[in-house]
């Protein structure tokens, strides 16, 4: 891969992968480092990609990678800080309710961070449960655990 | 009327996760039981939500830079926009006109000397600490927002917004400096907090013209 396919690449994947990281950690910043993150990994693996038949579903596995390892990370150094009971409050809702995506946008960015995972790889980026199990190192049980009580959360923040 | 499922079950259901004969009992007990019929409809509802989501977000334009510069060694991207001095300069015209209410005096005015007590109360660089940490979300995911909607809106119009956005945050920044320094001065911390809630009402603004119906 050189670099015209290389930007051709980023070019045709970094809305996804933004997405995809911002709606990860509802956090705007850590999902702009994210997305960097996972295309300086893309450069350096480039080699992997060769054979690769879809590039967008692989593009987008480094993604959820990457951004889980931040969210493992993230995890671990809150712990070291801050009493369990604390990290739901550490990601207060953003106060907009602008239309309808808004107020759903805001919800999920509002979950706690694990239910938040579970749903948005299973429900918004379409992974099955079995894969998500094996990306989280968890039990297929807990992911599901976490995606029903996310889906209650939400009904319940957008009031049904 | 035969028992209620596990909630669990009605998700399995709805995600095509039960098998043939699990499925013909939940379906056998939803044509008799409304309030497990409403659970399930208010889960596909959701879903549907969930898949109407757009699939991408623009991310800053600063990114590609920075990924180039740690990989092709491409400092630009190709075909970067040439922005003529003269709307270069009415953008700055119109971020000046937005702040100008926020900053009529020069932030290094003399100060108040500090008040009887002041020391008991939170001082007013530490409220200000606060409420910036607590307004950052809300800043970044209107920006987000706005940045994945911003071709709806006319490029000048776009710009604008981002330009404006950039002065008042270059101001609050500022402010802050001072406040660094004169950490109980309060008409510094009033004026940066009014910045504040300045800079969140212009990103509203911005959000809800890119959020218009084309």
């Amino acid at each position: 891969m050189d670099a015209d396919e290389f930007h051709h690449l980023y070019r045709s994947e970094a809305g996804r992968v933004f997405a995809l990281c911002l709606r990860l950690t509802a956090d705007a910043e850590a999902a702009g480092e994210l997305t960097q993150e996972v295309f300086v990994h893309l450069w350096r693996k480039r080699g992997a990609m060769d054979g690769v038949e879809n590039r967008g579903a692989w593009v987008r596995r480094v993604a959820v990678n990457v951004a889980l390892n931040r969210l493992r990370s993230e995890r671990r150094r809150l712990r070291r800080v801050a009493p369990v009971e604390d990290l739901e409050r550490l990601a207060p809702p953003p106060r907009v309710t602008t239309d309808q995506t808004l107020a759903l946008e805001a919800a999920i960015g509002a979950l706690p961070p694990g239910a938040r995972a579970a749903l948005v790889m299973h429900d918004i980026e379409g992974y099955k449960i079995e894969e998500i199990a094996t990306m989280t190192g968890t039990t297929g049980g807990s992911v599901k655990s976490q995606l029903h009580r996310a889906r209650g959360l939400l009904r319940k923040a957008l009031g049904r | 009327m035969s028992a209620h499922p596990a909630p669990e079950r009605l998700h399995d259901l709805v995600d095509g996760r039960l098998s043939n004969d699990e499925t013909r009992d939940v379906a056998r007990h939803l044509e008799t039981c409304e309030a497990c019929r409403d659970e399930v409809e208010a889960i596909r509802l959701l879903l549907l939500r969930l898949e109407r989501l757009p699939r991408e977000v623009a991310p800053p334009s600063r990114i590609w830079p920075q990924v180039a510069s740690r990989t092709v060694e491409r400092p630009h991207p190709r075909g970067i926009r040439w922005i003529p001095a003269v709307a270069a300069a009415g953008l700055v015209l119109i971020a000046g006109l937005w702040i100008g209410g926020a900053f009529r005096r020069p932030i290094h005015a003399p100060l108040p000397p500090p008040s009887p007590g002041a020391e008991a109360a939170a001082r007013p660089a530490e409220v200000i600490a606060g409420l910036q940490a607590e307004s950052a979300r809300a800043t970044d995911h209107l920006l987000a927002v706005f940045q994945a909607r911003r071709d709806r809106l006319p490029p000048d119009v776009a710009a604008a917004f981002e330009e404006s956005d950039r002065s008042v945050a270059r101001a609050i920044a500022e402010v802050e400096r001072a406040l660094d320094r004169h950490p109980d001065d309060r008409r510094l911390a009033e004026r940066a907090a009014r910045t504040i809630r300045q800079r969140i009402a212009l990103l509203e603004r911005a959000v809800r013209m890119a959020s218009r119906p084309l």
